[in-house]
């Protein structure tokens, strides 16, 4: 009487696609995976030796076969030395060994690199096809910006650029900040429900989606060609600030949302008016979630490249006036030295300069998630 | 009774003060939306006026020769183009990544990959242009020549002449992984709130995980996904520098995906130093207010999409 | 059509949490079951792990045996997606699919299961539609939105749906609780006319439902907050309701507490 039940998993068809749909979610996360490490490894492998380097007045030494040195007028030319008697493939870092002589591969009996540095801190970088370029510890990077050094010039940092996107991003703040903050205030506080807060909504939302280069063209065309004002860093900031205002107000507004309408009535009914309501009681409640929207706003806006091609000329050399017309930053940094050819010093100046920003950018946002996690709400 | 007065005045002054300054602040924001139209139009203006080319249909754009010469067909076409394939691209992955963090993965790894998807996210467009021209592009050259050997007779992937990677293609892929976390975060709240019961009533049913996705959640969240990548599809027509490092310069407009060109953003970037005159820049502008309609159109949609959607559900 | 369900010395645990201890009992086919019980007790808990629904919340788990007609529903190598085929559930609140109009709702696990001739599913959804009392109503508006009708439709829908399958086993999780008087008493009705050709195991807040509705009751409890629930007894409903063998028993029925 009784049939036996079947439980097994079933198959066919429908197991096929249930399988097909999990390779397939599986699948995306790959896809999103991988270049995000392809990113980041290929900045940090092209960037970093530069952060903590420096290349050195190297002098080329020359050994015979028997790994006697010889007069450098007597082993040819560097070129001659790549023509192929050197060998040092698959090794990019070499230690000094022995404090004189730097070994850069086993077959290498020509053309050697001295560090003319003896101390043990000394790094030798060796390229691919053996030749070799001596590099010692340095914060260079940090210090000193480009100044005049050309792209074969492997000396020089990037201070100005540095300097220039910190300065970016923390005046953009200084602008955005409170705007944002006080559009999120009318719109849970003052606004809720009207037809006012909904227009101002929606144009929030626009003000959102519009491209980082028409907010420049917009600034370029009002305060530039409508006022006569010149490019500077002042009418970047307007630019970013037009970034990054939505951005702030739409976290401050979450935030606030997220205040419990008790709080409020608490303190009405202790008589206290609506403005220190805000300000003592419901601001502080969300203050760390509005700081995380604030942080990653400065990461966003710090990364921005379009309207500083536009509003603000690259500069080598540190300016610190912010109403100059013309200042680094490390966006514009490396768009001002994609085209030197792979090889030269200018083009690991460009990787460096991405490393050096994607660390602060990183950084940011670790920071914001430190602070996210510790919000009281 | 004599001191109540006072009490309210002071208090009414500091809220009309603070009031105040928050509805300016909004009012500011609304106005700087109209403003930003206002101020492009008024720039664009005498430029378009004496244009000797078609605005809409010439592929020219010259702004040096007197008269200038411009048209926005090229550029609408690479705009789109590489927007097009990137929403192609990205839309799918994105709703499957929503799909497994909502609904396959859970806890820690949950996280984890929305971590990844954050990082994705910070990462500065700048260095995906980097990235795209020094890096991809040049590793996935021999797909494209395989897929242009193979369906080169459609003009779409015919020869474009470009022999570095700097191509539509290209550029289309960036794209597509720089609109990925946005839209994929976007649909994943969507997906997250398909109610329970409707979850369970599909699982009650014997309802496998996939079936469950089809017969519940993607029902559910189908508005929310769409307002997602047309955001996304903003985003992207509106990317400037990733977009102009990739792309190379091309003599002749082609409309194959391996020809180079230019979108609307990434000629006026790349022309920013010829802006020495405000006329010169005005027919740069022209361009930047056919961007601003076209961003301003999508997103105004994407924003109804999703009302409409919140309302039926 | 209808199976033997039985519990054998069943453990639910939710990660750490113990949520039920050391369950037994016996189902008897084309019978309705009650699962009576104050709050946190563990009846519901214990009427998902019969078809292993507790496993849609992530950590959850249980041990020991549930049998159907013999087949242990957690034997190594059974799917959850096979049992809940037929094992079929009905929820507390009305949960038809939004996207679909009534026909397809109903038609919806028969449409998983592959079948895909019109005529087949046109009379499944009839059957499975005046089994659960609601073809008179429904039967010119098919192809309307689901979501559309009333609360009691909607839950005599998702009925409907559950049945369409032809389910060995149906389990209801307070499935009267969101409903007005008029349509609870529809549903009442209803579950009568299912016991004809179903095992049905009912879970309920209502005391005079269970009186009401069912052949047996099966009474849970928890000694403390945050301790297990457990069954404290099981027997013919009249038996419980007049004359229980135990003292908790007693004082729950008559109002004592809970």
């Amino acid at each position: 009487m009784t049939t036996p039940l079947n439980l097994r998993r079933p198959s066919g068809a429908r197991a096929f696609k249930n399988s097909l749909a999990t390779f397939g979610v599986w699948a995306a996360v790959a896809i999103a995976t991988l270049p995000l490490l392809w990113i980041l490894a290929s900045v940090t492998i092209k960037g970093a030796p530069l952060l903590f380097t420096v290349g050195a007045d190297h002098t080329i030494v020359c050994v015979d076969e028997s790994d006697l040195r010889v007069p450098t007028s007597q082993c040819g030319t560097e070129e001659d030395a790549k023509g192929g008697t050197t060998r040092a493939d698959g090794l990019r870092w070499a230690f000094p060994s022995g404090g004189k002589h730097v070994a850069v591969g086993e077959k290498v009996n020509l053309y050697r690199v001295d560090t003319a540095y003896p101390a043990a801190d000394h790094i030798v970088y060796v390229d691919s096809d053996g030749a070799g370029e001596a590099r010692f510890f340095s914060l260079q990077w940090w210090t000193s910006s480009l100044g005049n050094a050309t792209s074969k010039d492997s000396q020089g940092g990037a201070l100005q650029a540095i300097y220039g996107t910190l300065l970016l991003g923390l005046l953009t703040a200084a602008i955005a900040v409170p705007g944002g903050m006080l559009g999120a205030i009318f719109l849970v506080e003052y606004g809720r429900g009207t037809r006012a807060a909904r227009v101002v909504s929606f144009m929030v939302d626009i003000l959102t989606g519009v491209p980082s280069i028409v907010a420049a063209l917009f600034v370029y065309a009002m305060f530039i060609t409508t006022f006569g004002m010149k490019r500077s860093a002042i009418a970047t900031v307007v630019a970013l600030a037009l970034l990054m205002l939505p951005m702030v107000l739409r976290s401050t507004e979450e935030m606030l949302k997220l205040v419990p309408d008790s709080l409020r009535e608490a303190a009405y009914a202790l008589g206290v008016p609506k403005w220190k309501t805000i300000l003592r009681i419901v601001v502080p409640t969300s203050f760390n979630g509005i700081l995380t929207g604030v942080v990653l706003g400065i990461a966003r806006v710090m990364g921005e490249t379009a309207p500083l091609l536009i509003l603000i000329g690259y500069a080598k050399y540190l300016y610190l006036d912010p109403f100059g017309d013309s200042m680094g930053a490390l966006p514009t940094m490396i768009s001002d030295g994609i085209s030197v050819p792979d090889g030269d010093a200018g083009s690991d100046r460009v990787w460096a300069a991405a490393l050096t920003l994607i660390l602060i950018v990183m950084v940011l946002n670790l920071l914001a998630r430190r602070i996210a996690a510790k919000t009281k709400l | 009774m004599s001191n109540q007065p006072e009490i309210q005045s002071t208090s009414r002054v500091g809220d009309v003060l603070f009031g105040g300054a928050a509805k300016i602040a909004s009012g500011g924001i609304v106005l700087i939306v109209l403003i930003i139209g206002i101020f492009l139009l008024s720039n664009a203006w005498q430029p378009l006026l004496d244009n000797s080319a078609n605005f809409f249909t010439s592929t020219e754009f010259r702004a040096s020769t007197k008269p200038p010469r411009f048209g926005v067909a090229a550029l609408l076409w690479t705009t789109l183009l590489t927007s097009a394939v990137a929403l192609a691209i990205a839309v799918p992955v994105a709703i499957g990544l929503a799909l497994l963090l909502t609904q396959y993965v859970t806890g820690r790894v949950a996280s984890a990959i929305a971590f990844v998807i954050d990082l994705l996210a910070a990462v500065p467009s700048v260095i995906f242009g980097l990235w795209g021209i020094k890096i991809f592009g040049p590793a996935i050259q021999p797909s494209a020549h395989l897929i242009e050997n193979l369906l080169g007779w459609i003009p779409l992937f015919g020869d474009g002449q470009v022999a570095s990677p700097g191509t539509v293609f290209t550029a289309s892929l960036v794209l597509a992984i720089m609109i990925l976390p946005i839209i994929t975060a976007l649909t994943r709240d969507v997906f997250a709130q398909t109610p329970r019961e409707t979850i369970e009533g599909a699982l009650a049913l014997g309802a496998t995980r996939w079936e469950v996705t089809r017969l519940a959640v993607l029902p559910y969240g189908r508005s929310g996904a769409i307002a997602a990548a047309m955001l996304g599809l903003g985003r992207a027509l509106g990317e400037t520098i990733a977009v102009m490092l990739i792309l190379s310069k091309v003599a002749r407009f082609d409309v194959s995906v391996f020809s180079g060109g230019e979108t609307f953003a990434s000629i006026i970037a790349r022309n920013a130093p010829e802006f020495d005159t405000p006329y010169k820049a005005g027919v740069y502008i022209s361009a930047g207010l056919v961007l601003f309609v076209l961003t301003f159109a999508v997103n105004a949609l994407a924003r109804v999409v999703a009302e409409r959607g919140k309302a039926k559900s | 059509m209808s199976k033997r369900i039985e519990v054998r010395d069943l453990d639910v645990y939710y990660g750490k949490f113990h949520a039920v201890n050391q369950v037994n009992l016996t189902v008897q086919p084309r019978t309705v079951t009650a699962f009576i019980g104050p709050s946190g007790c563990g009846k519901s808990t214990v009427l998902r792990t019969l078809n292993r629904m507790h496993e849609v919340i992530p950590g959850a788990y249980c041990t020991g045996q549930v049998l159907l007609d013999g087949t242990d529903l957690y034997a190594p190598g059974v799917d959850p997606v096979a049992v809940r085929r037929i094992v079929g559930m009905v929820f507390q609140r009305p949960n038809p699919f939004p996207s679909m109009s009534i026909y397809d709702n109903v038609a919806s696990g028969l449409k998983l299961n592959g079948e895909r001739n019109k005529q087949v599913l046109d009379e499944a959804v009839e059957t499975a539609l005046k089994g659960a009392n609601l073809w008179k109503e429904v039967k010119d508006r098919l192809d309307k939105a689901g979501m559309g009708l009333s609360g009691g439709q909607q839950q005599r829908l998702c009925i409907a749906r559950a049945i369409a399958v032809k389910p060995e086993v149906l389990l209801m999780d307070e499935p009267c609780s969101a409903l007005d008087p008029i349509s609870t008493l529809a549903v009442e009705d209803l579950i009568h006319e299912l016991k004809e050709s179903y095992t049905v195991v009912i879970v309920t807040h209502n005391m005079q439902q269970a009186a009401r509705v069912s052949d047996e009751t099966a009474f849970f409890n928890l000694k403390a907050q945050g301790e297990p629930g457990h069954l404290v007894e099981i027997g013919p409903t009249e038996q419980i309701f007049h004359n229980p063998t135990q003292q908790a028993t007693e004082d729950y029925i008559t109002g004592r507490f809970g």
